[in-house]
């Protein structure tokens, strides 16, 4: 009896399949977050994320370890941002546009509190929101941002320092927030 | 660690684990009380961050292009193709290409609708021997926001159309050239890119539907033309712009 090749390669298809829909669903509520704070825009963020996963899909074989997904996707991602988003807009900071989701249970202040961190990330400086968006959101650690960056770690720890310290200034004013971190790169390690 | 160090190291991580940032988290007061404010500032963040609402439907939207036609989809698409054949001539073996998402077939569908109106303006072009100037293509090509990188060797071709078409909700070049056994189009779409090259299927033209980078470009002519090098000529020119 002949052997077919169809179901192999349905198995085959169906298996990339459902490996990409595992990583959809584990991922694409990260990265979305990620590209409505690197834009700052829901729309062009929602574009982004399908051209950014739609591009995964065409590749997928290439992603040899699984592990390295979530870098995969948001390294697309940046690539896709520059290439097609941020070398045609102007640097526009709405910040009175806080999309802040809906939080029922929080109370007035916290609420204000939240309201005001959100417009001190938006105004804060490129070279550091990057790295505290990869960390906070992506989860990554210094060596895998200054990957993803192309920097080296201790600039990235030294950022990572500096936003901190910028948007905590921002909402409790405090003048010694920022006294260190300037020399110290050497000192910093991941 | 002295104190320097250690309030560096805090605020670029304060979720750091590692043994000798954790001990000397817990050296002194005044650092635990450092350490309290951070994880909360911390916290505060990370709710921040993640305070933002996914839009409804996307994860749907982002496993469509992954999922084959389902057999109800294609037989409501066979349906509707089926009506379709006598007006546009289209061939039901379209659906036996797999892997070809509903955005896919749309397009195709479209685009040969398209080609089906647009061919008797064209066709009397290339009947009475018309011939279009270069500038007349480069202003469709740059109102559709497609430009190429050298330009030379399609400009070298005796052009006999051009003209600025709405497809797939974009405004999509379509040029029309001198082939051997009749007119070819090339025409290009700033839209989402196909998954794969869609092979066109239809009575009377031949050509594929070919992702480009952002967007689509198609080549098409009538049967036994050749189309590689149209193809191929393109592929690597197009470039893109909003």
């Amino acid at each position: 009896m002949s052997k077919s090749p169809v179901p192999g390669r349905n198995n085959s298809d169906n298996d990339r399949r459902r490996r990409y829909e595992a990583l959809v669903d584990e991922l694409y509520q990260d990265v979305f977050r990620y590209a409505y704070w690197l834009t700052r825009n829901k729309g062009i963020a929602e574009d982004l994320v399908q051209e950014t996963f739609l591009r995964a899909w065409r590749s997928f074989d290439s992603l040899q370890n699984e592990k390295a997904a979530k870098a995969w996707l948001f390294t697309i991602l940046r690539r896709e941002n520059a290439r097609q988003y941020e070398r045609y807009r102007p640097e526009l900071i709405d910040i009175d546009d806080v999309a802040v989701a809906e939080e029922h249970s929080a109370e007035p202040d916290h609420k204000q509190k939240q309201v005001e961190l959100h417009q001190a990330i938006m105004r804060l400086d490129k070279d550091y929101r990057d790295p505290l968006l990869l960390q906070v959101i992506g989860g990554f650690s210094g060596k895998e941002i200054a990957d993803i960056l192309d920097l080296n770690n201790n600039t990235v720890m030294t950022r990572l320092f500096r936003a901190r310290s910028k948007l905590k200034n921002i909402l409790v004013p405090d003048a010694d927030n920022e006294e260190a971190g300037e020399d110290l790169t050497d000192k910093i390690t991941d | 660690m002295d104190d320097l160090e250690f309030r560096t190291r805090a605020f670029s991580n304060p979720s750091d684990q590692q043994e000798d940032f954790r001990a000397a988290a817990d050296a002194s007061p005044e650092r635990r009380k450092l350490m309290g404010e951070l994880n909360d500032f911390e916290h505060q963040l990370q709710r921040t961050l993640g305070s933002v609402d996914i839009p409804a439907g996307l994860k749907r939207k982002l496993t469509q292009h992954a999922r084959p036609a389902s057999p109800l989809r294609s037989r409501g698409l066979l349906a509707m193709a089926a009506s379709m054949v006598v007006a546009t001539g289209l061939a039901l073996n379209l659906f036996l290409q797999p892997g070809l998402s509903a955005q896919d077939l749309a397009l195709h569908d479209e685009l040969v609708e398209h080609l089906h109106q647009e061919a008797p303006v064209y066709q009397t072009g290339y009947d009475n021997g018309n011939a279009i100037s270069w500038s007349q293509v480069e202003t469709i090509l740059t109102a559709s926001g497609t430009a190429l990188k050298s330009p030379e060797e399609l400009a070298a071709m005796h052009m006999i159309f051009a003209r600025l078409c709405g497809l797939a909700g974009s405004r999509s070049a379509h040029l029309v050239t001198r082939g051997v056994h009749g007119p070819v189009s090339i025409i290009f779409i700033r839209t989402t890119p196909v998954s794969r090259g869609v092979e066109l299927r239809d009575e009377r033209f031949h050509g594929r539907i070919i992702p480009v980078d952002e967007g689509n470009m198609a080549v098409i002519g009538e049967k036994n033309e050749s189309l590689g090098r149209y193809e191929q000529m393109l592929r690597e020119n197009i470039e893109w712009s909003i």
